[in-house]
């Protein structure tokens, strides 16, 4: 009896650690494919129950700051409207000179929406799970974004799911660029601290309220998505090479439930 | 309490891990039931059971997760195996205050082979963070330990209830 419960602990330790090193190196694809599909209408309604307690919460919390915040918000768009109108004028002007100069437009992006239907189990790390896959022309390095805004980029793909690999996480690493001064340096997730764009040359100017957008530069991310706003900068001292900003991103990770996968321009 | 039930509870736990707990994040941390439910169910089941529900939970949880595949199912797995020593040993595991203490030292385990994971990749581990947010959990983790501990228990109960019922009939 002794014998055999022992030969079933030796059996179960086996398995568990047969199934870490198969899955690791890749031979338990087509099983997370057949889970994935089954799971993820399930998924998606367990994550429900969980935005849907999350927001009843911030909600009762946040009554007080609503009159406040409707003023800001109220002035933004003013601000927005009036950008808006400036930038038509702008994308009038560059349509005008570009065929003047025979070069091409500007190709639209290709979108493809997915619902978020999962995130990491536990802390420090930052990735979520999205129901569409390689069936929907979903691969790895792809960007993903929400409101115009870079959510991160895929990092393993099956034929119905994908996982994300948020900018927030502290292992995330992108080339970025300031809109306005058009600094370069590379944008980097921080435990805790939310995003630092590093690396920026010593003779760069950044400025706080910019914008940091996407370079372009290695990888399979476009040029031009906005990651976030510089909030402040450090290590301008006389003898630093790089200087360093802390940047501000508008994405809530927990409020996501739908973005969009740049698929290809 | 039998494994069919151990099987359910084991299923909706990792939903709820993968799912509704981390869009709910109280005080900004994900708290760990998978960890809570693997340990009780270790004190409860038979051996061969709880460790194959460790590895279950800890599998499907790796699948679910975006990084550091496996460590999970290694984690849990030690894990069940170490409250099965304990038993073995004849620690009274009903005692809330070791289940506790044993759900304290597996969450701060777990939280550092994540953050070791992470300092292998050179990332900037900044310590008054990684404290608070261990913290949070660890008080997240006790307070479901209470919960899920006090819904075992009604099961049990309720099946013990049941035998007694079905014995008296047939007596």
């Amino acid at each position: 009896m002794q014998r055999l419960r022992s030969k079933s602990i030796i059996t179960i330790v086996g398995l568990g650690l047969g199934l870490v090193i198969l899955g690791g190196l890749g031979f338990l694809r087509p099983v997370t494919t057949v889970l994935d599909y089954v799971t993820s209408p399930v998924r998606d309604g367990f994550r429900a129950i969980g935005s849907g307690l999350s927001g009843l919460t911030t909600d009762i919390t946040q009554i007080r700051h609503l009159e406040s915040d409707n003023a800001k918000l109220q002035e933004q768009v003013n601000q927005l409207k009036q950008l808006a109108s400036q930038d038509a004028e702008v994308q009038h002007q560059n349509d005008i000179l570009r065929r003047q100069l025979q070069i091409g437009g500007a190709t639209p992006q290709h979108l493809v929406a997915a619902d978020v239907i999962g995130y990491q189990p536990d802390n420090f790390r930052q990735f979520l799970t999205i129901g569409r896959g390689s069936n929907d022309g979903l691969g790895v390095g792809m960007a993903v974004e929400s409101g115009g805004e870079l959510v991160g980029t895929i990092s393993s793909v099956s034929k119905t799911t994908a996982t994300v690999f948020l900018v927030t996480d502290p292992n995330f690493k992108v080339d970025g660029i300031d809109q306005t001064t058009r600094a370069d340096g590379t944008i980097e997730g921080q435990l805790g601290t939310g995003l630092v764009m590093d690396k920026i040359a010593e003779n760069s100017t950044v400025t706080p309220g910019d914008t940091v957008i996407t370079s372009g530069l290695g990888g399979d991310l476009p040029k031009g998505i906005i990651i976030g706003q510089i909030q402040a900068v450090t290590n301008q001292g006389e003898n630093q090479v790089f200087q360093t900003a802390q940047l501000n991103t508008s994405i809530q990770v927990t409020k996501l439930e739908l973005v969009f996968v740049v698929t290809g321009s | 309490m039998s494994l069919t039930k151990g099987l359910i509870i084991a299923a909706l736990v990792v939903w709820l891990q993968l799912s509704t707990l981390p869009a709910l994040r109280p005080f900004g941390v994900v708290p760990n039931l998978a960890l809570v439910a693997v340990i009780l169910l270790a004190a409860r089941l038979p051996l061969t059971s709880s460790l194959g529900l460790a590895v279950g939970v800890g599998w499907l949880l790796d699948l679910g997760s975006g990084s550091d595949y496996g460590l999970r199912t290694t984690f849990y797995l030690l894990a069940a195996l170490a409250v099965a020593m304990l038993r073995q040993f004849g620690s009274d595991l009903e005692n809330l205050s070791l289940v506790a203490s044993i759900v304290v030292t597996a969450t701060v385990l777990l939280n550092l082979a994540i953050l070791a994971n992470l300092a292998l990749l050179h990332v900037n581990l900044p310590l008054g963070y990684i404290a608070e947010k261990m913290a949070a959990e660890i008080a997240c983790n006790l307070v479901l330990l209470v919960i899920v501990r006090w819904i075992f228990n009604a099961l049990a109960g309720r099946t013990t209830e049941m035998a007694l019922h079905i014995g008296g009939r047939r007596g």
